[in-house]
């Protein structure tokens, strides 16, 4: 267990440094400069140029490249051309908004979709399992930002039950009622292909011997959906989840962007759009190492689950 | 079971009568292309409520919006086709390469697949096309630049389910007949390999097809779409997001249009997992 | 349909619905300022510096400005120039020497005191920073002497009369590092708390010293809200203030009359149109660029723009001396376009790439023009660039030739535009901010002679000459300047929109009830 851990944690290391040379040769490669867009159209040629030196990018992509890596090694990730802030520090502040965004999504999509799909599987082909199945297609077919746009309009602008967007630092209660919406939108594709997977997983198992085999004992319903059906499917619906936090990472950037979350989604979109490069490649990096993290944590906790696995 | 199949029907019937208006809608309607800020437009430039001339109303630049949304089925669909390709050939290639190989070749070739996966689909094609799109491009090489991102940032999720399905099958009885006959790797992959990946590729195609339709969509609302004066899908909602209040059918039309779409190829791609 | 286009109907149905299309609020009815409460605005962009020398952004400078006071400022609302911190200025006969008298007994809000010192080491620090857009403007510098604490003389190397302008910007403000080693400055607010991307927060500083002119306790500026839902929540009164309406909201409160009252226009100091590299052919040719602003129908691009724009005939927007309001736009004359393009030779018309950034407004501007342009042969194909790489590519000699152009005046002088945009000496290799490459040493001549002129009348005359060959020569394809067009709630007084973009928030007051 340790080793495989190990090695996963080397892979890991291994992913980080992919991500980061891949992402600063893709933005190598455009040809906008970013002190252009940092000064302004009113500053001079001089202006530009004494920028331009000032953040070393006359010299050669090796020379930035291996400037920038030695930094990194040393945990410095440069600073923004925007904001002039430390781009570390800059994560250390978006990273905590997209945390708990990714997490309740997640909740929620387990919440939402597992019970679902149990209930589909047990009712299998009749009219809850089609209304399931067909409800899950459209939740998977709208897209977010349709959903999100559709939530802020009626849940939040015409009733007023909540914010229209915004972080919520108003206590824990006022971050919860800023959270639900972009959660909600952020969740709703999910859901469904939790509720698919969970539906397969226990149909699958309560047509197995073994659940034939504790009914025959007298299990009750409710033990044998938990322990028998559900506890076997349960790593492949961890499997998922920590497939998915890529997937959560991803949305989260049209998600953030519409209910104006202080995320690290956000904070992406504004920073290619000003070519602000240290700011894109430190937040590559960041969800790359969280996405390859979950799917070890994913690995270890479906192993734990079903001993088989180990 | 007759409730997949009848799914399929429905679902095929959609896909075609889409295909349907994306070839003879354009034939029927107005010039999707052609503004008229004289008279297609109120006097202060607000889009038109539907009307006799222009059944789905007009945007804000005077075009007739019914002929918007049926160019769009034309240019969405083919973009969404076209990235499917790209994703599908690549991912089928390096799937059943690795899948059949085994091996070194295996383990290499699905390191480099999550390598790319590292990223997540959308913050890739983002990236990707901010980098594209930066290089300035016109209509053609806009729209060129959300295929090519659409494909690349989508093959590595096909490679996977794909080099799956091969593995199993190139363990399989049949395959392993068929080598102690002699037959060639070639002929074994042409012959035994590619018909039985084909089932779950259509599958898959289909399911991708639906995701990338969103994708495009998830790319315009960022700006990062097809160029203008193009009419898909996904753009035409980015144009009408500021008239969301005054011109609600700007955006219902095209959303309307990609929900049908999406849930079509979608439903497709369910009805033929289950029978797979 | 599906159950969320189901919510979409009903959403539509409610908007035709509801009988209120009014405000919800109210204003008390005072006719003094009251004092006290919050402004609540917000900004679609973000601020990204509290910097005076580093912001080149407008909304930096929308928390900046509250933050430092410079020496002279624009009245609220004018383009008048009033004392802030110098209780009175002076420009030598020459118009290359400007004293300035601070004020008595002012002090930054920790007590210290502010010198004119502090005025010189601003001005320096521009000039020294490496990534400060600022430099430029002191180019033409040749001495600061603060010869006693009160006293400030500036030497210019070269007459300018509209250098004074110079002095209303933030990076001319004193300012001195406070005790946590951030800069403060002497104005109406101090900084209370600053989340990145999220929010500025502004209290009332204790010590301003004209405390009469101050009356809201603080201002929140809301960063990177969406301008559709700025105006939800404008409606739900959570913002006093939409600064920057979309055309789509203009357009729906033009047709409600009880919103009114309480929409605020003011001319801006800007110029909008496309530039042409008349270097480059076919646009060396002046009968083309004549053609294509016949071609152009000035009136679509003020029907995408909303009505929020005036239409342009130069570069100089209305309000700044020296335009000459009688000279009339170029028509929308087709006919006229099609005889001087066969005249040019192109006859069988013309191929051009029209280069425009990516947003809703460039692109439909461009669609716009190049349905124009088809009605007279000109075929057009549209390229669009990320705002970025547009700003980066149209500087360069080799760059698009046929661009979208949009410029902002720093001050209400011509300078500002005519200086910056077309004289000779604004031509550079790389980052040029003469993006036509326009060279015309009669119009150098007379820009030259303008700003030596210290009489306003006779400049103005100059300036009129100088217009007059800029619209002959057509060096951009002239569109229109734009409108700032905002929406106040019933209660908010003394916020008005401003020429140069920025408001004073020290002059809004809030007419509530306590408590409301």
């Amino acid at each position: 267990m340790i080793r495989v851990v190990a090695r996963r944690l080397a892979w890991t290391a291994l992913v980080a440094w992919f991500v980061v040379t891949a992402t600063f040769a893709l933005l190598a490669a455009i040809p906008d400069d970013p002190m252009r867009a940092l000064l302004g159209p009113h500053a001079s040629e001089q202006s530009i140029a004494a920028a331009r030196a000032h953040y070393c990018l006359d010299d050669g992509v090796v020379a930035r490249y291996g400037c920038f890596v030695g930094d990194a090694l040393r945990g410095d990730l440069g600073e923004s051309y925007r904001s002039k802030r430390a781009v570390t520090d800059v994560l250390a502040d978006r990273w905590w908004p997209t945390a708990q965004l990714a997490f309740a999504a997640l909740a929620l999509q387990l919440a939402i979709g597992v019970p679902l799909g149990v209930i589909a599987a047990r009712r299998r082909g009749r009219w809850p399992d089609r209304a399931i199945t067909i409800g899950a297609l459209i939740a998977a077919s709208a897209p977010a930002f349709v959903v999100g746009s559709l939530l802020l309009d009626v849940v939040a602008f015409r009733t007023g039950w909540l914010p229209l967007g915004g972080y919520g630092d108003a206590g824990v209660l006022d971050r919860l009622r800023h959270l639900a919406l972009p959660a909600l939108t952020l969740a709703a594709g999910g859901a469904a292909a939790y509720a698919r997977l969970a539906r397969a997983e226990v149909a699958a198992a309560l047509a197995s011997d073994h659940v034939r085999t504790a009914r025959a004992k007298g299990a009750g319903e409710r033990a044998v959906v938990l322990h028998h059906a559900l506890r076997p499917g349960a790593a492949p619906l961890i499997a998922l989840a920590g497939v998915d936090l890529g997937a959560l990472l991803g949305g989260a950037i049209l998600v953030e962007w519409i209910f104006q979350w202080p995320g690290l989604g956000r904070e992406l979109l504004l920073a290619v759009l000003d070519v602000d490069l240290p700011v894109i490649i430190g937040i590559v990096l960041v969800s790359a190492i969280a996405i390859a993290l979950a799917n070890l944590v994913a690995d270890v906790v479906a192993a734990w689950l079903d001993p088989r696995l180990r | 079971m007759a409730a997949p199949r009848r799914a399929a029907t429905a679902a095929i019937l959609v896909i075609a009568s889409l295909i349907a208006i994306a070839i003879v809608g354009p034939v029927v309607t107005a010039d999707p292309l052609r503004g008229d800020l004289d008279a297609g437009v109120s006097a202060i430039g607000a889009p038109l409520p539907p009307s006799g001339s222009a059944p789905l109303g007009t945007d804000a630049l005077g075009r007739d919006e019914l002929a918007r949304v049926v160019a769009g089925a034309g240019s969405s669909l083919a973009i969404a086709a076209l990235a499917t390709a790209i994703a599908m050939a690549i991912g089928l290639a390096v799937g059943v390469a690795a899948g059949y190989a085994g091996g070194r070749v295996d383990g290499a070739l699905m390191r480099s697949v999550d390598l790319v996966l590292a990223f997540p689909f959308l913050l890739l094609a983002i990236l990707l096309a901010a980098l594209m799109r930066a290089r300035g491009s016109g209509e053609v090489g806009g729209t060129a630049v959300v295929v090519v991102t659409l494909g690349v940032a989508s093959w590595p999720a096909v490679a996977r389910v794909i080099r799956a399905k091969t593995a199993i099958l190139a363990r399989g009885d049949m395959v392993t007949a068929a080598r102690a006959l002699g037959a060639s790797p070639w002929r074994i992959a042409v012959r035994h390999l590619a018909p039985n990946v084909a089932t779950a590729a259509v599958a898959l195609g289909a399911l991708l097809f639906a995701q990338t339709l969103l994708a495009e969509a998830a790319l315009s609302y960022v700006g990062l779409g097809p160029p203008p004066p193009a009419a898909s899908w996904g753009r035409m909602i980015y144009e009408a997001r500021a008239y969301y209040r005054t011109a609600p059918w700007l955006i219902a039309a095209p959303g309307v249009a990609i929900v049908v779409a999406v849930l079509a190829f979608a439903a497709l791609a369910h009805a033929l997992e289950e029978r797979a | 349909m599906t159950r969320a286009w189901l919510a979409v109907a009903v959403a539509g149905a409610c908007t035709a619905c509801s009988a209120d299309h009014g405000p919800r609020f109210h204003a008390a009815g005072s006719r003094t300022p009251r004092a006290g409460g919050v402004l609540h605005v917000a900004t679609e962009q973000h601020v990204s510096t509290l910097d005076p020398a580093l912001a080149a952004d407008e909304v930096s400078l929308y928390a900046i400005h509250a933050m430092f006071d410079t020496l002279v400022d624009y009245a609220p609302g004018s383009t008048a120039l009033v004392p802030r911190l110098a209780a009175r200025w002076d420009m030598s006969a020459d118009a290359r020497r400007f004293t300035f008298t601070l004020r008595d007994g002012v002090t930054y809000a920790d007590g210290a005191p502010v010198v004119a010192a502090d005025v010189a080491a601003s001005l320096d620090r521009a000039r020294t920073l490496p990534d400060s857009p600022y430099g430029s403007y002191l180019a033409d510098v040749s001495s600061i002497a603060a010869p006693d604490a009160r006293t400030l003389a500036i030497e210019l190397a070269h007459p300018d009369a509209a250098f004074i302008y110079t002095l209303t910007m933030s990076f001319t403000a004193p300012a001195h590092r406070a005790g946590d080693g951030a800069l403060a400055g002497a104005g109406p607010f101090t900084l209370a708390a600053w989340e990145p991307g999220v929010r500025v927060v502004l209290a009332r500083n204790p010590r301003y010293y004209d405390a009469a002119r101050v009356h809201v306790a603080g201002v929140e500026l809301r960063e990177n809200v969406p301008a559709d839902v700025q105006f939800l929540a404008f409606e739900r009164g959570e913002l006093d203030a939409v600064d920057h309406l979309a055309a789509p909201d203009y357009q729906w409160l033009a047709g409600e009359p009880a919103w009114q009252p309480y929409l605020r226009g003011a001319s801006t100091l800007s110029a909008f149109g496309w530039r042409m590299n008349v270097r480059v052919p076919p646009f060396d040719d002046v009968r083309v660029r004549r053609a294509l602003n016949y071609a152009d129908d000035k009136a679509h691009a003020l029907r995408i723009l909303g009505g929020t724009a005036e239409i342009a005939h130069g570069l100089l927007p209305p309000g700044v001396p020296g335009r000459d309001d009688a000279l009339a736009p170029y028509p929308h004359d087709a006919a006229a376009a099609r005889r001087l393009l066969a005249e040019a030779g192109h006859a069988d018309g013309l191929d051009v790439e029209l280069v425009t950034y990516a947003g809703d407004e460039p692109e439909r501007l461009a669609q716009s023009l190049q349905a124009d342009l088809a009605e007279v042969g000109v075929r057009a194909r549209i390229v669009t660039m990320s705002f970025a790489a547009y700003q980066t590519a149209i500087g360069k000699p080799d760059g698009p030739p046929l661009s979208l152009a949009a410029w902002g005046g720093d001050s209400p002088d011509p300078t500002s535009f005519l200086d910056a945009k077309l004289a000779t000496s604004a031509i550079g290799s790389d980052a040029s901010a003469n993006d036509s490459f326009y060279s015309n040493p009669a119009l150098d001549d007379l820009l030259d002679r303008a700003r030596a002129e210290r009489d306003p009348a006779r400049r103005a005359e100059l300036y009129r000459r100088a217009e007059r060959i800029v619209f002959d020569d057509a060096p951009w394809i002239f569109e229109y300047h734009r409108r700032a067009i905002e929406v106040v709630q019933p209660y908010l007084m003394g916020y008005d929109p401003h020429p140069v973009g920025i408001h004073d928030y020290a002059s809004a007051w809030l007419d509530r009830e306590a408590g409301e």
